[in-house]
């Protein structure tokens, strides 16, 4: 379609009718009719009127010509009578109250048009029979790409120009030539510009949500030069409290919570990390496109962006959008809790990114938009391929440098330790402490008691042994540990091991393998995030000492004692059996599968118990740890994960699913490596072990060992029976720089992020039912965008490619709608076709282009729009226009003619009165002030009260419990958060004056500002008059002083005594007065 | 026609009624639609038309937070007398899934039934008061209601909302959009609070996307019942001259506004506002209530919860001489945990019935003698039922497939009993019925068409009953 006539189209859409041209050529007639004629028929009205209708309404029916012209009790639908037009086209018109069809739903204007140019063309209708009642007739099916052509969002952006000025135009921006030539079409003259303090006013709310001082006030005023103006918006821009209100906007969109509601009101995790990331890319002005990529998925990118003082990774954090929705403790479905989740996720991503519905889908192909269900749950399957992750935030990348200097250290030692002979490795021979020990055992008489350490020094020195060493081989040979008693247990030991084995191999039979860590890689589909699971390959020697030589046939976690953090997860495996077994060593294991994407039982295990242990500890042996209770979830798709988090260990050597129970836990016994080398008597065992170790040692500098020798050494290790010679000294210093390193660690953060999981394939929900799978389905975006696949990072990238005709012009339309109460498209959130089209598509077709351009700068377009003069404009019309005249043509303001008046939003309320009363605290980030709780706010998981006052800190730090929203934001419209909320409403409740009356923080608030006023040193009338400035950005006129003085009067009266009591009456009365909430 | 010309039959043509409604009902919804500030001050609380003819003007909803037992209360089961003790799954057969996966055996009531009054209804020993003939009478039951969900929180957002999540306007705030208020200086939907706010917070009595004008007022029985009412001034002189000048500033402030209508009411609001202040506190004190009426309504009953529900029973005939559309009341705390007895079945039903059923009596025939039963509907019930097999040994779990709710007044029939529940009391088999049902029939008793009564948001026309939704015809 050339471009030309697209604008007309576009142009027509938004403000006209088509026009009428009559049809000539018959098959022309009935190209039309069965296009455009037809079809709507059969989709919109057979229902009730066909042959196919389960009752015929109205006597009507219009499947056959000859029917539409007979028509129905109100007589015929196509002809016209007396002048007037046919009933059909008055019907589909909605301009009869009577008789508006289809009753739901008013027909666009160009279907309309359609219909009338089919009547006025003569009705064509081709020969056929009439069809007979209760045969159906083809429905018109769902068409998308029928629907992607006809409905305005989906085209192209149109490259439109500024349309030229008129002589009497005031264009400050370019967006003023599209505004007041749409004015002037209609012949209105846009406002004058508003006076200085209104604007000033005007604009600091829109930018940062806070009222300009008195100081701010009078620069402003007294700044003659030509940009004063443009220094204002840009000190606006720069201040960091404009990411404080723009962050407030986004998180509408978002849903933004800190807890999942329902029964308990479970806390959602880190929340202020998503809100404090979005504060900082406002006012970093991160680009739009980069801001969308992010949240979509920031977790895939290669080069994600750094925090710019903390150096850790900001991009993923935008991934945590899409976990501020509701849940659940106990869902007895957890797939349709699964597909209640997604579609919510999914309801917010399409509306907040492209102003589409996209959750209408779920249950059949969207009944109005170019979307089908194949497209809903073909995005869906990005969430049912992504899993939801606790990621650690390195502050300063401290962790990540001090991994890489452990891991160096280690190498380093590992590397002596094979290859200096100096440090005497070759030369420890295991009989020849044996030995001394038990010739110390012998001169104390066999007794179980420990040698003293003056003898053990002697002969350590009399035979070059190391004392402490020898000690330490004293105290596990003494008594029961004695290493000739274990010689006698041997044979009643090795029949248990050869059970143990036994059992071991009829398990594993019994089981199927779901991961083997053994390889050098990990198992296929694994990932490891953060710090405290090495890469596969780097053989770290860990500091602690539990596992000081790397076991090769296991993936083991690095310990630092509450310093290192990262969790590993399995692929989406489909359950089939009773259970899941590990076969793990560890300490303070957190170890969870989670199944449907259901993350709550973490809270609340009552239907998932078996499924999560929160600490396990398998006390040193390498044991099976079950994960059960999966019998119900059998065909349910789970992942396992396994959280290394504060001072948890863990080394995994594999991962079974079965329905048995699993074998105890197998104890490793070093003996069973040295008896293996033979069956002699007592005095050879102690040379067996000199043989094993030298095995070891052997093939350690090949870096070549087996896991039962690597078991032995850390076992030996653990309990300091191995001399390293002067690698003692080294492996001791080491160990204490380790440690020093890790308490140089700063304090652990996290944010709850999305991470990579699996390619997901899965099917279409019938009707919505899981029980009812259709077709099968694959990640893709939209058919309407393109249907392009590939990973999450591919969609988030297809979506803000140029051609997308959404992205850009939706965030376009949120900026506008900010700063004006109306977006060009009112319905900010629902650009489909039960939204409303664009009042000036090609505004807003350039502003959208002049967004990409400007390399997707919401700073750019806030600068653009706040120095229009449009924006400038007085809220009061232009004297010119007549009152009649704009009653008839704009009655609501829709072209902008003048600045609507609007009132601020709940935060900038409070804001203010901090303000005001000196107590606002300007500290920025962190942790939410918990919700000051009244005794009306009642009900399951409350949690502490925080202060009435929200320790001064603007409102976007206070907390979101979702079952104990703040009462006062509510009142004033902060959304609950649930859906996208592009357009706050604005209701008009007695809640808001009993709230600016008697709210003890309001009350309060104002009793501050008053005792600040009276303690100033300045005449009355001039507190009065600057405490006026400050509530109203005006100056009182003189009359209006003299009624403050009268009211102070009898306040004083009334009081007994002019005090700061009078002030903060004063400074309550002008908190209630209408434009201390009102921007003109 | 006007629902203020209460049942006046006045003749309409189609075209006029759809008029009235396109302007006056339907009026706000358009505006919500384009999104638009009025061009002349619409008040969303004005009374507005309704449908068709209403019988009702006001609602009652006793909600028995919990799911309160069908099979130990109204639907009686000697079949559970028989297979007591037995495995369910041997006797019921396949058993859906339950909240707490702890199935026990099938559980004979502790309770015995008897046919009370005219009608014949059965009714346990629970309810001695409730079963008295002038009070059972007036009655129907629907004993095959069914909900989608078995979890509390969800089960109340779908009770009160017709959503199981969170974030729908209450039921309570569609009445107040649909019928608008008849008392400017209270709240159209108010919650007496008993003590328990159930599962799923005060999001249960929330406007959702309707505007905050319609959301559910909580009161509290306590000084100060509804927040910020209490002027903080310690006089009212001091206050009253804070609004003279706010008056005065005010007018000022709406030339320097241009007039714009919303400033204009948020200015009328400071009228409403100031009158509550005084209304509200009137409302509560019962001076003018005799002893007698008191008494009727337990007030001086030796169990606290009792005295505790009376009260609300009794502020609740109040509000409806008051005009309030809506009034909700929760269940006194303490009872055992709401009338959710997961165990020790015997003696929380007990308490809990002991705490409502004497104050339910007196507001039915308190209502009845002051010729406002017939014009009030009382609605009873709970988000689900129980199981008729145990939980352990002495509970019983959730169960939505299957509960009783009933009705009185608001022009319904009396004495009926609607449908039936499988012999074992588990599951709804003749004439099931949904909450989607519930509402579509309240809202009928009250003139409004349950399918036209629509609110624009999210892209979508939203309704109480969504897309779904039958009239309960046998008691119409």
């Amino acid at each position: 379609m050339p471009i030309k006539t697209r604008i007309k189209r576009q142009l027509l859409l938004g403000w006209l009718l088509t026009p009428i041209s009559l049809l000539v050529a018959d098959d022309e007639k009935k190209t039309f009719f069965e296009s455009k004629i037809r079809p709507v028929l059969a989709e919109k009205c057979y229902d009730c009127h066909s042959g196919q209708s389960k009752k015929v309404k109205g006597g009507l029916r219009l499947d056959h010509i000859s029917l539409i012209k007979k028509g129905g009790d109100t007589g015929s639908a196509i002809e016209s009578i007396d002048g007037l037009e046919p009933l059909l086209l008055e019907a589909l018109s909605h301009e009869n109250p009577d008789m508006q069809m289809p009753p739901k739903e008013k027909l666009s204007s160009s279907v309309l048009a359609d219909f009338k140019r089919w009547i006025e063309g003569g009705a064509y209708w081709p020969e056929e029979a009439v069809p007979e009642v209760g045969a159906s007739v083809a429905r018109s099916s769902f068409d998308l790409e029928k629907r992607r052509k006809e409905h305005w969002c989906w085209q192209p952006i149109l490259q439109a120009k500024p349309p030229s000025p008129s002589s009497k135009a005031i264009i400050r921006k370019p967006l003023d030539a599209f505004i007041q030539a749409a004015l002037g079409e209609r012949g209105i003259a846009p406002a004058k510009p508003a006076d200085r303090r209104t604007w000033i006013r005007r604009v600091y709310f829109d930018l940062i949500g806070l009222p300009p001082s008195t100081d701010q006030i009078a620069a402003f005023l007294e700044d003659s030069a030509p940009d004063a103006f443009e220094k204002v918006v840009d000190e606006l821009l720069k201040s960091p409290h404009f990411g404080e209100k723009w962050a407030r906007h986004w998180m509408d969109l978002v849903r933004y919570a800190e807890t999942c509601g329902h029964e308990f009101d479970y806390p959602l995790e880190h929340p202020h990390e998503y809100r404090d990331y979005l504060i900082r890319a406002f006012n970093a002005d991160l680009p739009y496109d980069q801001l969308l990529i992010e949240h979509v998925a920031g977790d895939l990118l290669e080069k994600p962006r750094r925090h710019p003082k903390d150096q850790f990774n900001e991009s993923i954090i935008g991934t945590g959008y899409w976990y501020f929705h509701e849940a659940v403790h106990a869902p007895t479905d957890p797939k349709q809790d699964n597909a209640d989740r997604i579609e919510n996720q999914l309801d917010v991503f399409g509306k907040t990114f492209l102003g589409l519905t996209i959750g209408c889908a779920r249950c059949h192909d969207h009944k109005f938009d170019a979307i089908s269900d194949e497209d809903y749950y073909s995005l869906a399957a990005y969430l049912q391929g992504s899993t939801r992750q606790e990621y650690p935030l390195d502050l300063g990348r401290k962790r990540e440098e001090a991994r890489a200097k452990i891991s160096t250290l280690a190498g380093k030692l590992l590397d002596e330790i094979k290859s200096d002979a100096a440090l005497g490795l070759d030369a420890f021979k295991p009989s020849a402490y044996i030995g001394a020990a038990d010739e110390l055992f012998e001169a104390l008489g066999n007794k179980a008691a420990l040698p003293g350490a003056k003898e053990v020094e002697a002969l350590a020195g009399e035979k070059g042994l190391d004392p402490k060493i020898l000690l330490e081989w004293c105290r596990n040979l003494s008594g029961k540990a004695k290493l000739g008693q274990w010689n006698q247990k041997f044979p009643k030991e090795a029949k248990g091991w050869k059970d143990r084995i036994l059992q071991e191999e009829n398990f594993i039979k019994s089981t199927r393998e779901l991961a083997d860590f053994s390889t050098p890689l990990l198992p296929d589909g694994w990932k490891a995030t953060g710090y405290s699971f090495p890469s596969r390959k780097e053989g770290f020697l860990s500091p602690n000492v539990t596992s000081f030589i790397p076991s090769p046939d296991r993936f083991g976690s690095i310990v630092l004692p509450g310093r290192f953090s990262g969790n590993l997860r399995s692929p989406l495996y489909t359950l089939e059996e009773d259970r899941i077994y590990l076969r793990i060593r560890g300490e303070k294991v957190f170890v969870r599968l989670v199944i449907d994407n259901f993350h709550m039982a973490k809270y609340n295990s009552l239907l998932f118990r078996g499924t999560l242990h929160k600490n396990y500890s398998s006390k040193g042996q390498l044991s099976w740890l079950s994960v059960s209770g999966l019998n119900k979830y059998k065909g349910h798709k789970g992942y396992l994960e396994i959280l290394g988090k504060g001072n948890a260990f863990i080394e995994i050597e594999q991962v079974r699913a079965g329905s048995i129970g699993a074998p105890g836990a197998h104890e490793f016994h070093p003996l069973r490596a040295v008896l293996s080398k033979g069956t002699g008597p007592e005095d050879s065992l102690a040379e067996n072990l000199d043989e094993v170790f030298a095995d070891f040692v052997g093939g350690f500098k090949k870096g070549k060992y087996s896991q039962e020798q690597a078991d032995l050494v850390n076992w030996l290790e653990q309990r300091k029976l191995i001399h390293w010679g002067e690698g003692n000294a080294r492996v001791s210093e080491f160990r204490k720089k380790a440690q020093e390193i890790e308490k140089s660690l700063p304090g652990e953060r996290y944010a709850t992020t999305m991470g990579k999981g699996v390619d997901y394939k899965g099917y279409v929900y019938v009707r919505g039912s899981h029980r009812n799978k259709g077709k099968p389905v694959a990640s893709r975006n939209l058919t309407a965008l393109g249907s392009e696949g590939g990973d999450r990072l591919a969609l988030a990238k297809d979506l803000v490619e140029k051609d997308n005709p959404l992205v850009s012009r939706v965030m376009v339309n949120r900026i506008w709608h900010y700063m004006f109460g109306r977006g060009i498209v009112p319905t900010t959130d629902d650009f489909g076709p039960m939204g409303q089209p664009p009042s000036n598509p090609l505004l807003l077709d350039w502003l959208s282009r002049d967004f990409v351009r400007n390399n997707w700068s919401v700073k750019g377009m806030v600068r653009e729009i706040a120095l229009s003069h449009t924006y400038r404009q007085s809220s009061k019309p232009h004297p010119s226009n007549s009152v009649a005249k704009i009653k008839e043509l704009d009655p609501n303001n829709v072209g902008l003619y003048r600045m609507p008046v609007r009132r601020i939003t709940s935060e900038a309320i409070r804001d203010s009165l901090l303000v005001h009363s000196g107590r606002l605290d300007r500290k920025m980030f962190g942790s939410s002030v918990a919700v000051h709780r009244t005794a009306f706010m009642t009900g399951r998981g409350g949690r502490g009260s925080g202060p009435a006052d929200g320790a001064g800190r603007r409102s976007v730090y206070g907390s979101v419990y979702r079952n104990f929203l703040s009462p006062f934001m509510l009142a004033f419209d902060q959304p609950a958060p649930f859906g996208t909320k592009g357009r706050r409403t604005v209701s008009n409740v007695p809640a808001q004056s009993l709230a600016l009356l008697n709210d003890p923080f309001v009350v309060d608030q104002c009793k501050l500002w008053g005792k600040k006023v009276h303690l100033l040193k300045v005449p009355v009338e001039e507190k009065i008059s600057r405490m006026y400035e400050q509530a109203f950005g005006s100056l009182p006129e003189p009359d209006k002083v003299a009624l403050f003085r009268t009211f102070m009067d009898r306040q004083t009266t009334l009081h007994g005594n002019m005090d700061e009591r009078v002030w903060g009456d004063l400074a309550h009365v002008f908190v209630n007065t209408k434009n201390f909430i009102y921007l003109k | 026609m006007h629902c203020r010309n209460f049942l006046s039959n006045a003749h309409l043509t189609r075209r006029s009624m759809l008029q009235t409604c396109a302007m006056g009902f339907g009026g706000v919804a358009l505006q919500a639609i384009a999104g638009e500030k009025p061009s002349s001050p619409v008040d969303p609380l004005a009374p507005k038309p309704c449908h068709f003819a209403p019988r009702a003007k006001n609602v009652i909803f006793l909600y028995m937070d919990g799911g309160p037992s069908q099979v130990d209360t109204f639907d009686y089961k000697p079949a559970l007398e028989k297979y007591n003790g037995q495995d369910p799954r041997k006797v019921i057969g396949k058993l859906a899934p339950t909240q707490f996966d702890s199935i026990g055996k099938v559980l004979k009531s502790p309770w015995a039934f008897k046919q009370r009054g005219q009608s014949g209804a059965w009714v346990s020993d629970l309810f001695p008061y409730l079963a008295e003939e002038d009070v059972i009478d007036e009655i129907s039951m629907v004993k095959s209601m069914t909900s989608n969900f078995s979890e509390h929180t969800s089960a109340n957002y779908f009770l009160h909302t017709g959503n199981g999540f969170q974030g729908r306007p209450s039921m309570g705030a569609w009445f107040g959009y649909g019928l608008g208020t008849e008392n400017r200086n209270l709240p159209g939907f108010v919650v007496l609070n008993g003590g328990l706010i159930p599962p799923g917070g005060l999001d249960c009595f929330g406007s959702g996307f309707l505007p905050a004008t319609y959301q559910g007022s909580v009161f509290l029985p306590r000084p100060e019942p509804v927040a910020n009412i209490n002027r903080r001034e310690p006089s009212e002189d001091l206050q009253k001259s804070k609004l003279d000048l706010l008056r005065n500033l005010d007018k000022n402030a709406l030339a320097d506004l241009h007039g714009d209508p919303q400033v204009e009411a948020a200015i009328r609001n400071y009228e409403t506002a100031y009158l509550m202040q005084s209304a509200v506190p009137e409302l509560m004190d019962l001076k003018g209530e005799s002893e007698a009426t008191k008494k009727a309504y337990g007030m001086d009953a030796s169990f606290k919860n009792t005295r505790t529900f009376g009260l609300q029973c009794l502020t609740a005939r109040r509000l409806v001489e008051r005009g309030v559309r809506f009034i909700e009341l929760t269940c006194p705390g303490g009872n055992g945990d709401r009338w959710d007895q997961h165990n020790k079945l015997q003696d929380g039903h007990t308490k809990n019935c002991k705490s409502v059923d004497q104050p339910i009596a007196a507001l039915i025939r308190d209502l009845r003698e002051r010729d406002l039963l017939k014009t009030t509907l009382v609605v009873w019930g709970g988000e689900f039922g129980r199981t008729p097999f145990a939980q352990g040994s002495n509970g019983r779990d959730h169960n939505p497939f299957g509960f009783t709710m009933w009705f009185a007044g608001g022009g319904i029939k009396k004495g009926v009993s609607v449908g039936s529940t499988d012999e074992f009391g588990y599951k709804a088999v003749e004439n099931r019925y949904e909450i989607h049902d519930l509402h579509a029939t309240m809202l009928h008793l009250l003139g409004i068409d349950h399918t036209k009564s629509t609110f624009r948001f999210s892209g979508r026309d939203m309704r109480l009953t969504d897309v779904h939704g039958h009239l309960i015809k046998e008691i119409l």
